[in-house]
């Protein structure tokens, strides 16, 4: 499995776990900040540093390993690189041996755009490769980026098959290759996010809550126009952000710009335990993404009971039947955002509890980890010679 | 002979009138002036460019102990006033001898008077003035007072301290800084930006508004000047079917986020992102267009709208920032609530339906507002007297 880094997101980390509590054994190839495990003892981290001396180190590791199995291959590696200069050259070959040194069934590439990077193991297989294509590298890179575009049309038929994680990235997929596209929903620990009948809030202020990264791709400038235009109709909210990263200078401006210093507060890096408890103590989850793949933070808050709101983005419709078990509004559109919060908190509260109990039905049937665990091993096994 | 020392990051390029007319201005009558930058750059300027010595790299520790020594020989009393000010400022004893080497280009010429381009230069320098037992004076812009301040509260006590007479372009730009805390008892200067007018003549056809309306905006692609909103008021054109071509001059950090939103909004044969364009390129492209869009978050004050309005453009801009004192609403130009493309695009429409000899006067009234109240012979005489006085 080659993950570009670690730490990687939750969803990851909860997948390689419970693929490796299954008896697979796994091997990630990866960057790794800092000092990282897994607890379970069939999941080989195989990391490139990014420091110089340890590069050498891993280098020599790497080239004596590969040496020993297969002389011709680490030759054809390092004559591949011959127009990088020296450093350069041993970066790429780290990047590249591991897969040829150890005898892999699949290999899985996590992210989208890593195939540039792997271009000689799709032109070189080792084995069969599947590639997983989420939101942003599909949705936005290839369109402001020319050369992206191009690299995707090149290398993506070379793949096996392509795990996508809706719909609307299926449609896209296919507009690059004709290669098995497989859709497997993204999931989460049901168990862990248990539900809650949500509470009527008998307090005056609305409490809103968004997990979410401070990234124009996330539109939380949008969500904070539709605050300020609540604000000035004199309805009383507050929005509680729970985030890993720090505020950027956009949302520091525009929070300043518009006085909404009291409406907003932002909780960072929470503990999952933190982050469900916190997304029970509000009224609404709202997700204001320009483009998503698909948001792990929005099927935890539907799990849990919380009612959802959420932007059309594409492939928002595959989770969210409006009305039913979340609601919608017009992708960018902040009028439309503060009049669907307001039609919300005009809701009685047997649909209230209607929306959060459809909710959590469509995550317990398609959205949970332990059906994600099956489906993707059956996936690696079609490959499995 | 009067010695001004402007400070700047980079030494201005030859696109940036308003400095370089400035620096001009101030040479033709009779005051020295030199430029101190943090640029290494070998260009040869008609005036004086003192670069600061290495601030990084191998060169700088070659360069610190022989620099120091330098200084205490040629300009003893001045460098020490300096590190014990700074001293007293809070600064460490290695900060502050660092301060000393990092300002000895300045130092070692000492101006009679410094004039900071931007207050973010002078920070952790506040007191230099003093020890060289000149006149501080800073220029504020938008940038430096609206959002610097949020990242770095209270980040202007010290300057407002040594502080002799603060320029600014606009009567905001000169709130924000009493909001920052700037004491009434510092002198306000107004200088406002200008532009040569002759560069962007009034076009015949002012104020006339094709069957293919043609709009034009120009700023970096950043969050700062709004591009998103532009995005999303064109989709709405759009879905009114309004036959429109709409241009941004200028490039940035936010490339990706334009082109996804332009894409998904399946604007690309309406919208259309041009990069940055020289003068003479920007002249013929206002000359081409009917509308001028200046929907910023924030602006200091934009002389991109006054290049707008003098070439006849029909003007619209957002509230914020000094876009109010640059336009008049209803008079030379429309101003529309920042942060709000519904209304952007009402604004656009109304004006496509409006009288074409309305808009008419009110361009004419705009490029002649612009060539008496804008004009750099003016400016120029008002930057004499900031320095004389």
């Amino acid at each position: 499995m080659d993950i570009s880094a670690l730490p990687c997101p939750t969803f990851i980390k909860s997948s390689i776990e419970n693929i490796a509590s299954r008896h697979h054994s796994l091997h990630i190839f990866t960057q790794v900040k800092g000092a990282y495990t897994f607890e379970n003892s069939s999941i080989y981290i195989h990391q490139r540093p990014k420091k110089a001396i340890p590069t050498f180190v891993v280098f020599f590791q790497n080239i004596f390993k590969l040496l020993l199995k297969s002389p011709a291959r680490a030759l054809h590696i390092w004559k591949h690189y011959s127009s990088l200069n020296f450093y350069s050259r041993i970066k790429e070959f780290n990047r590249i041996a591991p897969f040829y040194i150890y005898t892999l069934d699949v290999i899985h590439i996590q992210w989208l755009k890593s195939i540039i990077k792997l271009q000689y193991i799709l032109e070189n297989k080792p084995c069969p490769i599947i590639v997983s294509v989420r939101g942003t590298q599909m949705f936005v890179s290839p369109q402001a980026d020319n050369e992206i575009h191009r690299k995707y049309l090149e290398l993506l038929p070379k793949v096996h098959a392509v795990h996508v994680v809706s719909e609307a990235l299926k449609k896209e997929v296919s507009l690059y290759t004709h290669s098995p596209v497989y859709l497997i929903n993204a999931a989460i620990d049901i168990g862990f996010f248990e539900y809650k009948k949500p509470s009527i809030n008998t307090n005056e202020i609305l409490q809103l809550v968004s997990v979410t990264r401070f990234n124009w791709i996330k539109g939380l400038s949008i969500l904070l126009d539709a605050i300020y235009i609540l604000k000035q109709k004199s309805i009383r909210l507050k929005l509680t952000i729970i985030t890993s990263d720090m505020p950027n200078e956009e949302f520091i401006y525009q929070i300043a710009d518009l006085d909404l210093k009291n409406e907003i507060e932002i909780k960072n890096r929470l503990s999952p335990k933190q982050i469900h408890k916190e997304l029970l103590k509000n009224d609404l989850f709202v997700l204001p993404s320009i483009s998503e793949g698909r948001s792990n933070a929005i099927l935890e808050a539907m799990s849990s009971g919380v009612p959802v709101l959420c932007s059309n983005f594409n492939g928002a419709d595959d989770l969210i039947v409006d009305h039913y078990n979340g609601m919608l509004f017009n992708n960018g559109d902040s009028n439309d955002l503060a009049q669907k919060i307001e039609l919300y908190f005009q809701k009685s509260n047997t649909e209230k509890i209607n929306i959060a109990e459809n909710a959590r039905t469509i995550i317990e049937s398609s959205y949970n980890i332990d059906s994600q665990t099956n489906e993707f091993i059956n996936l690696y096994n079609r490959f499995v010679k | 002979m009067k010695h001004i020392g402007i400070i700047l990051s980079q030494p201005p390029v030859y696109s940036e009138t308003f400095l370089n007319s400035k620096i001009k201005n101030l040479m033709e009558a009779g005051f020295k002036v030199t430029v101190f930058s943090q640029s290494q750059t070998k260009e040869k300027f008609y005036f004086e460019h003192k670069k600061a010595y290495p601030a990084q790299g191998n060169w700088s520790l070659l360069c610190f102990l022989p620099i120091l020594i330098k200084l205490l020989v040629v300009r003893f009393t001045e460098t020490v006033k300096f590190y014990t000010l700074g001293r007293a400022e809070g600064q460490g004893m290695f900060a502050a001898i660092k301060n000393c080497y990092l300002n000895a280009h300045i130092i070692l010429n000492k101006p009679d008077w410094l004039h900071f381009e931007f207050a973010t230069l002078v920070v952790t320098r506040e007191h230099l003035a003093k020890a060289l037992q000149a006149k501080l004076s800073v220029s504020i812009r938008g940038y430096d007072m609206a959002i610097y301040p949020l990242k770095n509260p209270n980040c202007y006590q010290k300057l407002w301290k040594y502080i002799d007479k603060l320029h600014t372009i606009s009567d905001n730009l000169a709130l924000l800084a009493k909001h920052n805390g700037l004491p009434a008892s510092v002198e306000v200067v107004k200088i406002t930006p200008a532009i040569y007018t002759s560069n962007f003549s009034l076009k015949s056809n002012h104020g006339l508004i094709t069957n293919k309306v043609k709009i034009i905006s120009t700023g970096r692609l950043n969050w700062i000047k709004g591009v998103d909103y532009q995005i999303y008021a064109a989709s709405i054109l759009k879905q009114l079917h309004i036959d429109f071509t709409w241009v941004i001059i200028g490039d940035g950090n936010e490339f990706e986020r334009c082109t996804f939103l332009i894409n998904q909004h399946q604007l690309q044969n309406h919208f259309i992102l041009l990069g940055k364009k020289n003068a003479d390129e920007i002249a013929k492209l206002l000359g081409e267009s009917d509308i001028y869009v200046q929907y910023s978050n924030n602006e200091g004050f934009c002389n991109a709208v006054l290049e707008a309005q003098s070439t006849g453009l029909v003007t619209i801009v957002s509230d914020a920032g000094a876009l109010p004192e640059n336009v008049l609403h209803s008079q030379t130009g429309f101003i529309v609530p920042k942060r709000n493309p519904q209304a952007l695009a009402n604004q656009i429409v109304e004006v496509i339906k409006t009288e074409p000899e309305v808009l008419k006067a009110m361009t004419l009234r705009a490029s002649n507002r612009v060539s008496t109240a804008f004009d750099i012979q003016s400016q120029a005489k008002k930057f004499i007297e900031f320095y004389q006085t």
